[in-house]
């Protein structure tokens, strides 16, 4: 996760700040855990760079877009955006939890990072790497939760290989988003300094506790959470505070 | 690794990465991150606490939090002027902006990469990666 998903609401319904500084605050924190983790851990570590930068065309044109359509959208409109988007990670993550536990084997593993693909559908992989990127600069999430599906199940890209890639990926999306921000005025250094300082040793921690943690705890935690988040984006739409 | 998630198997190093750039090339970008975070991460924190003492009352943490969320950050016209380093203010805005250029510096350092090896059509696609970026910083109202 970039972090987004529990940052924008943390700022908007606990901090009661504007969404759309909630959302430049977000995309600058998404950044930093990029830079954490990058920082720590071998950047693009089983990720396909030549993919990566041809869907990263699509997406950073479908962020710089969405970015700009932020900034003439109502505050109620973004928080239900919001709110959808938080929905479709958690069915996303409910549907992690049903997958099968890990790779067991070897060959399992191997078959997660086989390098004898060819990607395939590009036309409709770039649409939806467009989209993806659309929702990033709109709501400020890294975007993960459409780009794995999409290079996994649209274009036959091996699991292990797109979730690596979409790690890579979802830093440079950020980027082209929060700079249009910047430009508008929606970054704000007495709100964005102390999120980014904290968001990069969080992910710092987190690289480094990666493999001690259990993640499907982790994952039911995450499902509830984020389906009250989504209900509390809603309300707050509803309402227009 | 019998109940090992994807995400822990990649952090656990157990899979040997695709060798899509040289590993050099991975130790440049890693050193590269980790010098212009560690940069915007000291402007940052330099910064808040510049405007914490300079703000010269018992509770300048309190008084900030109630302020929030306070100014918004210098404009690029602003930043590149003489007084930036001089205000607390301009140096956290210096600080936000270096973190937030510092993807399209991996991009351009994969460019270079690219250029080098004569990968003459990957760096035709960096280029129009960095092309965005740039456009991006320079689209906004």
């Amino acid at each position: 996760l970039g972090g987004g998903i529990f940052l924008v609401p943390a700022l908007t319904l606990l901090f009661k700040l504007p969404i759309r500084v909630a959302v430049g605050t977000s995309l600058i924190g998404v950044i930093a855990t990029s830079a954490g983790v990058a920082s720590v851990s071998r950047p693009g570590r089983g990720a396909d760079i030549g993919l990566a930068l041809r869907l990263e065309l699509a997406t950073t044109a479908g962020a710089l877009l969405g970015s700009l359509v932020a900034g003439l959208l109502s505050a109620q409109a973004l928080a239900f955006v919001f709110a959808g988007i938080v929905l479709a990670t958690a069915i996303y993550t409910y549907g992690k939890t049903r997958r099968k536990p890990g790779p067991a084997t070897e060959a399992d593993l191997e078959a997660l990072f086989r390098t004898d693909y060819r990607p395939t559908h590009w036309p409709a992989g770039l649409s939806l790497a467009t989209l993806a990127g659309a929702l990033s600069g709109l709501s400020g999430v890294g975007g993960g939760f459409i780009k794995v599906p999409v290079m996994y199940s649209v274009m036959d890209i091996p699991l292990g290989v797109a979730t690596a890639t979409s790690n890579f990926m979802v830093g440079i999306t950020a980027a082209a988003s929060a700079l249009v921000y910047y430009s508008r005025g929606d970054i704000h250094p007495f709100v964005v300094v102390p999120t980014a300082l904290g968001v990069f040793l969080g992910a710092i921690t987190g690289a480094r506790l990666a493999s001690r943690l259990k993640v499907g705890v982790l994952r039911k935690g995450l499902i509830g959470l984020l389906v009250l988040v989504a209900i509390q984006m809603v309300w707050k739409g509803l309402n227009g505070n | 690794l019998k109940h090992a998630s994807l995400k822990q198997v990649i952090a656990a190093r157990t899979i040997p990465p695709i060798e899509n750039y040289g590993r050099q090339m991975a130790l440049t970008v890693r050193r590269v991150s980790r010098i212009v975070a560690g940069l915007a991460l000291l402007l940052m924190v330099g910064g808040q606490l510049a405007s914490w003492v300079g703000a010269r009352t018992p509770d300048a943490a309190g008084t900030l939090m109630a302020q929030l969320p306070g100014p918004p950050a210098a404009s690029f016209h602003m930043l590149f002027g003489a007084q930036t380093l001089r205000s607390p203010y301009g140096v956290m805005s210096l600080g936000i902006l270096a973190l937030a250029v510092l993807p399209t510096i991996s991009v351009i350092l994969i460019l270079v990469d690219n250029l080098r090896a004569r990968r003459w059509q990957e760096a035709l696609v960096a280029a129009g990666v960095v092309a965005i970026l740039v456009l991006s910083s320079v689209i906004g109202p």
